[in-house]
């Protein structure tokens, strides 16, 4: 008898831990974004880049290859790398594409928005690496 | 006579310090599926075959090789930046899921880079892990 009265009271006091604890039943908190766009940059992506890398976009590669929106909830070294992209797209001036500012001229970026988004991703990067 | 305009012919070196290989732990597989299936075009240890002492081949074969090395160079890994380490790391991600790479062209000549589903995912998955690994 005696042996059975520790592991049943441990059992007992188990038991009665998981009704009154809300581990089980609180939801884990969403995580925390890993970044947040500046606000003047977040205009330029609005404008300028916005209407083919969203969710409902009807290009499918652009959509496939960056959603503004997404970004904040990737791996640490998945933005990186994106952002990395990113700098080297403006560096290049390929983006918006040419098909799309023989239709949309006042989409491609200016001097200054080039200049502005490169230096913002390029200060997001390092933070993020923690250089 | 298009045999007198080859092209020339991009250089290539045995000794590479900063090869990848020489800063990170790659496991065996995945060091010989970069060896025989990428190191031709994104290395600077490029085999060429016979075909490419044919012009007009060869003409697209330095291209490719010129290219490749452009956009990754596993030779000079450790010049780049960790930023840039991790752009490239993305980028091979990305091209690996959207079968990109290897070039289908490459593929048709080279049974050995048609990589397998494994072999494929065993890439991917050591990608991730050593952009993981870069930021700790």
């Amino acid at each position: 008898m005696k042996n059975y009265i520790i592991p049943t009271l441990f059992t007992i006091f188990l038991c009665l831990s998981s009704f009154t604890s809300t581990d089980s039943v609180t939801p884990t908190d969403p995580q925390e974004p890993l970044f947040e766009y500046d606000q003047a940059i977040m205009a330029i992506i609005e404008n300028k880049c916005m209407g083919c890398h969203n969710p409902e976009a009807r290009n499918e590669k652009a959509r496939e290859k960056l959603q503004w929106e997404k970004l904040t909830s990737m791996s640490k070294a998945e933005v990186v790398g994106k952002f990395d992209k990113i700098i080297e797209i403006l560096d290049e001036g390929s983006m918006p594409p040419e098909k799309m500012l023989a239709r949309f001229p006042d989409k491609a970026l200016t001097k200054k928005e080039t200049r502005m988004m490169k230096e913002w991703f390029e200060v997001m990067a390092d933070e993020l690496i923690g250089e | 006579m298009l045999q007198f305009f080859r092209g020339d012919y991009p250089e290539t070196r045995t000794q590479n310090p900063l090869d990848i290989h020489s800063s990170i732990e790659i496991s065996d597989e995945v060091s010989g599926i970069l060896k025989s299936t990428c190191y031709d075009c994104h290395s600077m240890e490029t085999n060429f075959p016979w075909y490419s002492h044919v012009s007009p081949i060869s003409w697209r074969i330095f291209q490719h090789i010129e290219m490749g090395r452009a956009d990754l160079n596993f030779s000079d890994w450790n010049d780049l930046s960790k930023r840039k380490k991790l752009g490239k790391l993305n980028d091979i991600i990305e091209e690996l899921e959207d079968d990109e790479m290897p070039l289908k062209s490459y593929r048709r000549f080279h049974s050995e880079a048609r990589l397998s589903e494994d072999e494929k995912r065993a890439l991917i998955i050591w990608a991730k892990e050593t952009s993981n690994d870069l930021l700790n």
